[in-house]
């Protein structure tokens, strides 16, 4: 293991840790509004300072990540897996399939899902319990993400089942599923981890944006989005850098996460 | 592969592209306040004004009574009148294309060209580190909301199609420079190097052709997310381009102007997803 | 030695022969219209502002009907009939001549069917049509079908149009005319070269040369142009921005005071709505909303949402309304036991810590509020915590705002709304739709039948006896009373008004901002751009 894994997993384990101990290692709760210590810099009592509310950012940072770490990986998963299987099938079946797939590919990336977003709120009760609202948002997301990736695995798929390689496959007797799922995923995965890497950022901050319809997080619960949007008021952070943070958390995971994995395909 | 499917997709396509207008009108038909109006809220109109403003959507109710009329209109180049802006959507679309076409545009051609070099430089001088940089400058770009880095180039005073392209460049990033480390660990790359051909030549031949399927299909879904990427920025910025008209007429659920901007998305994204096709055509027929 | 020359040459008024500069500042949305009939929001009634001329002007900072283009006025046949003497010698601004049968146009294009708008719809009172007759060149009579109280009050927003066959574009009485429109990007209005008034010294006004007024929507980058000295003006800053300029650049920023705009909430109590019964008896409860009214510190929204920039709220009307505030009236205080007083008086108990009704419902409600305004969703979440302390789970729902409408106007499904409904007009008249159970702007159960309870029809019979009189006084005392019945009842929780905030660069010369509309402009025609301070600035 090198030295950059040793540090990945450690900061990994650091990140999963405090998050599942947030209430333990923080004792304010993230809700509690401290009134008279509206944006107070960092001291004993908020290692990160607060928020505009006055509540402690370290316990909001610690428990929006349980939210966001969780959720934003599994919409990640679901939008790779759906453009994995319709990019293979698609790709290796050809005939009807593909242009079928083609098709429904195309109207996705065409169609404004906003208003489906908003007719969904709509549906949902006002006083729904906020988890529930959060996993809607995010599976929504991962169902509704994967008809560009999609392309760019059936153009991979196409252009792989067309190969020497799938030749000497065939003639080596593989029939049937097992072709595509032992000989054309493995060559797809550069892909598909692209794709899950660039969805995991991009779903946290779009589960934000959701808020803005009324679907996601919502107060007082903290997510890595919201945070995150904390960031638009851009001459604040010279006043208040750690508001910051959370982005850099984010970015630490992500490139531990991407270190490890990176060490997973090389072994692989 | 034969040109036979080809010719049935080209074909389908107008189909394809009619039915996603109708089901962009039904989408939006059925969302939520697409009825109400902001100016019921005036209480100083009267209950009569009140009344003939919400008559003023009363022949927009039918969906397909309305996208009927709405491709009645089209095929003589009428595409309605905006509710919110008052103004003909055909006028407001001739202003606007192009302001984003130049945002987008430039934007494309930045990050395609941030993102080939920086998967490609590490090919060329393996051993800096160079993935582990842009691939920690992708993950630092993509954990900032579009909107921030919108403001970072304000404050700045820079460009904003050099926005357009640093928040762009991320997204391809990842495919190009996975996709790229994927081929040139392939044993014929080794066998290539091995047998001492010009590094060019390997770069060339041997690396970017394999990875040329994938790289065409994601040129041309780059397209549609470059137009996913200049709302935020449009309406961040105050540019006056497509982004911009989409946001608000979405706000303002302006009929007229959302079914013709869903057939200009639509358009475009099967445009550029054939152009892709037929790229691909073109060269397998070539090799 | 030079700077104090400088600072001389800043303070005075341009001289003759010298241009007052082209003044820049930002329109938060394009204009629906252009047209000055049709306005009725804010863009477009910052154009109208700008460009047309009125027969009466109220004075934004006296808070007075003045004549403008009408020397005097006559009201007359019970409060029916107005007649104005106009002034002479006037022209547009192509030229031609301003006479009487411009105003009898104005007006028959204002009693058009088609045309729905503000401006238009003050007129409307009873059935009939108003309509306007020329007695001279220089004198006009103008009939209405009904009596309205405060008449001469609703031409302040009556732009008067060139008789037919002129162009509405380069006709114009008021101090600028349309040179430019960018759609989308900006309106450049130049000086108009045949306007009316002029200064005390003789000289014509407007000052200025130009007004370019640049549609910018995003609050940051508006500031952000400020502070490079791009624009001269901003008005309504928000507080958070407001703070930052007065930390950075003391000088630049302006507070007027409580502006006229309220933050309120309030609970839906509408006849077709789909609330359970139990929560429905709640809502309807007045004690049920005192206690919640008791229960919030207003002083904390105000002074943590709005950075200290916004006044605690006690009634309908804000303390910058001169004439028709009610003064006795004081905002509620923060009083958690008064407040469970009054549940526990309704049957209500606690489980634990939670609130629990007569039939043992725990009370829970939802607020919903317009997404995208911060200052109200950090409004939202210190209510939160403020009901959370007596017991009550309260969730937040921010809504883009054509579903919220539907929810509050149409379909009812919702507990509570957080929201801001500005009263644009000083005088009660303008908020007869609010108050009359059967308007549909009598947000908490619109369009009533007959009214639904006894203080409701109370404030129908009070509405429209003030409506009904024309003496001012007997009038202050009518709506007086319906303060205090709104301040008992609470149907509306007002919670705060916020201050009238603005950014004006230290170029700019007769610079005096107000609470009422349009904040910092109202004086457009006397105000100065200086070339001289602008250039040492940089």
């Amino acid at each position: 293991m090198s030295l950059a894994q040793r540090i990945a997993w450690l900061l990994i384990a650091v990140i999963v840790t405090a998050a599942a101990l947030a209430s333990w290692i923080v004792p304010a709760s993230y809700d509690r509004q401290f009134r008279d210590e509206i944006q107070a810099p960092p001291s004993k009592a908020h290692p990160l300072g607060t928020d505009e509310l006055g509540r402690d950012r370290l316990s909001r940072l610690l428990h929006g990540t349980q939210v966001s770490l969780l959720l934003a990986p599994a919409a990640a998963f679901l939008a790779t897996l759906l453009a994995a299987l319709a990019g293979t099938l698609a790709g290796w079946r050809g005939g009807w399939l593909d242009h079928a797939l083609e098709s429904v590919c195309d109207l996705t990336m065409s169609l404004p899902w906003m208003f489906l977003l908003l007719t969904v709120r709509a549906a949902l009760p006002l006083d729904v319990a906020p988890m529930t609202s959060v996993a809607i948002t995010f599976f929504l997301l991962g169902a509704l993400g994967w008809a560009g990736p999609a392309r760019v695995v059936r153009a991979g798929a196409r252009a792989l089942r067309d190969s020497d390689y799938m030749l000497m496959a065939r003639a080596q007797g593989y029939r049937g599923w097992r072709l595509p799922v032992w000989h054309l995923l493995p060559g797809l995965r550069p892909v598909l981890t692209a794709q899950f890497w660039t969805s995991v950022p991009l779903f946290i901050l779009a589960e934000a944006n959701l808020s803005l319809l009324g679907l996601g997080v919502v107060e007082p619960m903290p997510s890595w989005g919201g945070l995150l949007k904390e960031m638009e008021s851009l001459p604040a952070i010279g006043r208040n850098p750690w508001i910051l943070a959370p982005a850099v958390v984010l970015l630490m995971t992500l490139a531990s996460l991407y270190v490890l994995m990176g060490a997973k395909e090389e072994e692989a | 592969m034969t040109i036979a499917p080809l010719v049935r997709r080209v074909v389908s396509l107008p189909l394809l592209w009619l039915l996603a207008g109708f089901l962009g009108t039904t989408l939006i038909r059925f969302a939520p306040g697409f009825a109400v109006d902001e100016r019921e809220l005036d209480a100083r109109l009267t209950a009569d004004s009140v009344a003939s403003i919400r008559q003023e959507r009363a022949h927009q109710t039918n969906p397909v009574a309305y996208y009927l009329s709405f491709t009645g209109g089209l095929l003589s180049g009428d595409l309605g009148v905006s509710r919110t802006l008052g103004r003909p959507v055909r006028e407001l679309l001739r202003d606007r294309i192009p302001v984003t076409a130049r945002l987008a545009g430039w934007g494309l051609l930045g990050a395609w060209g941030v993102a080939l070099a920086a998967a490609l430089a590490p090919v060329a001088w393996p051993g800096y580190g160079l993935r582990t940089v842009t691939s920690l400058a992708g993950g630092l770009i993509l954990s900032i909301p579009a909107a921030v880095v919108a403001l970072i180039f304000l404050h700045g005073n820079w460009p904003r199609e050099a926005a357009a392209a640093v928040v762009l460049f991320p997204r391809l990033h990842n495919y190009c420079s996975r996709t790229i480390d994927h081929v040139q660990a392939l044993p014929h790359v080794l066998l290539a190097r091995a047998k001492g051909a010009r590094p060019v030549s390997v770069l060339l031949r041997h690396i970017l052709a394999p990875a040329l399927p994938q790289l065409i299909a994601l040129a041309g879904v780059s397209l549609s997310m470059a137009l996913g990427v200049c709302i935020p920025l449009e309406v961040l910025c105050d540019v006056p381009g497509i982004g911009q008209l989409a946001w608000q007429s979405a706000m303002g659920r302006d009929l007229p102007v959302l079914v013709s901007l869903t057939l200009l998305t639509a358009a475009v994204t099967m445009t550029a997803n054939l152009a892709a096709d037929l790229t691909l055509f073109a060269l397998g027929k070539r090799t | 030695m030079i700077r104090q020359f400088l600072l001389v040459a800043a303070l005075a008024l341009p001289v003759a022969g010298e241009g007052g500069g082209t003044l820049r500042l930002c329109l938060r949305s394009e204009p629906r219209s252009l047209h000055p009939l049709e306005a009725a929001e804010e863009s477009s009634e910052t154009v109208r502002y700008l460009t047309a001329g009125v027969l009466v002007r109220i004075n934004r900072q006296t808070q007075r009907a003045e004549p403008e283009l009408a020397r005097s006025w006559k009201i007359t046949d019970g409060g029916r009939r107005i007649t104005f003497q106009l002034r002479e010698g006037i022209q547009f601004s192509d030229g031609s001549p301003f006479g009487a049968q411009d105003v009898v146009y104005t007006f028959a294009e204002l009693a058009s069917d088609e045309l729905r708008s503000p401006a238009a719809d003050a007129f409307r009172t009873a059935p009939g049509r108003v309509s306007a007759k020329a007695l001279s060149e220089a004198s006009v009579t103008i009939l209405l079908p009904a009596p309205v109280a405060g008449l001469e009050r609703l031409f302040d927003a009556v732009a008067i149009l060139p008789r037919a066959g002129r162009s509405l574009d380069r006709s114009v009485l008021g101090p600028f005319r349309i040179s430019q429109h960018q759609p989308g990007s900006f309106i450049l209005l130049e000086r108009n070269p045949h306007y009316w008034k002029k200064d005390s010294s003789g000289r014509k006004l407007p000052y200025l040369d130009a007004v370019r007024l640049d549609i910018q929507q995003n609050r940051e980058i508006e500031m952000l142009r400020f502070r490079r000295g791009e624009i001269h003006m901003i008005n309504k800053l928000d507080p958070e921005l407001f703070e930052r300029l007065a930390a950075e650049e003391p000088g630049s920023a302006f507070n007027a005071g409580p502006s006229m705009e309220p933050e309120q909430m309030w609970f839906n109590q509408a006849n077709g709505s789909p609330l359970p019964e139990y929560k429905r008896a709640w809502f309807g409860s007045r004690n049920f909303r005192n206690a919640i009214s008791h229960s919030i510190r207003r002083q904390d929204l105000a002074r943590i949402a709005f950075l200290g920039r916004a006044a605690a709220a006690a009634g309908p009307v804000s303390e910058a309304n001169q004439y028709w505030f009610n003064r006795q009236l004081k905002p509620r205080q923060h009083d958690p036991k008064l407040a469970k007083r009054l549940l526990v008086s309704d049957g209500f108990r606690w489980q634990g810590s939670k609130l629990v009704d007569r039939g043992g419902h725990p009370v829970q409600f939802s607020i919903i509020t317009n997404s995208g305004n911060k200052t109200r969703a950090k409004m939202a979440a210190l209510i939160q915590q403020d009901l959370g302390e007596i017991g009550i789970d309260v969730r937040i729902t921010p809504l883009d705002f054509p579903s919220l409408i539907e929810r509050i106007s149409r379909t009812f499904q919702y507990d509570a709304c957080l929201l801001g409904l500005v009263n644009v007009d000083l005088d009660p008249n303008g908020q007869m739709n609010v108050w009359l159970s059967s308007s549909g702007n009598h947000q908490w159960n619109p369009n009533q039948k007959s009214p639904a309870t006894a203080w409701e029809a109370e404030i129908d019979h009070l509405m429209r006896s003030q409506a009904a009189t024309l003496d001012p006084e007997r009038r202050k005392k009518h709506f007086d009373k319906v303060q205090r019945i709104v301040w008992e009842q609470e149907p509306f929780l007002y919670l705060v008004y916020k201050n009238a905030l603005a950014a004006a660069a230290p170029s700019l010369r007769n610079f005096k901002p107000v609470a009422m509309f349009p904040q910092g402009f109202w004086n457009a025609d006397q105000i100065v751009v200086s070339s001289t301070v602008a250039q040492s600035r940089r």
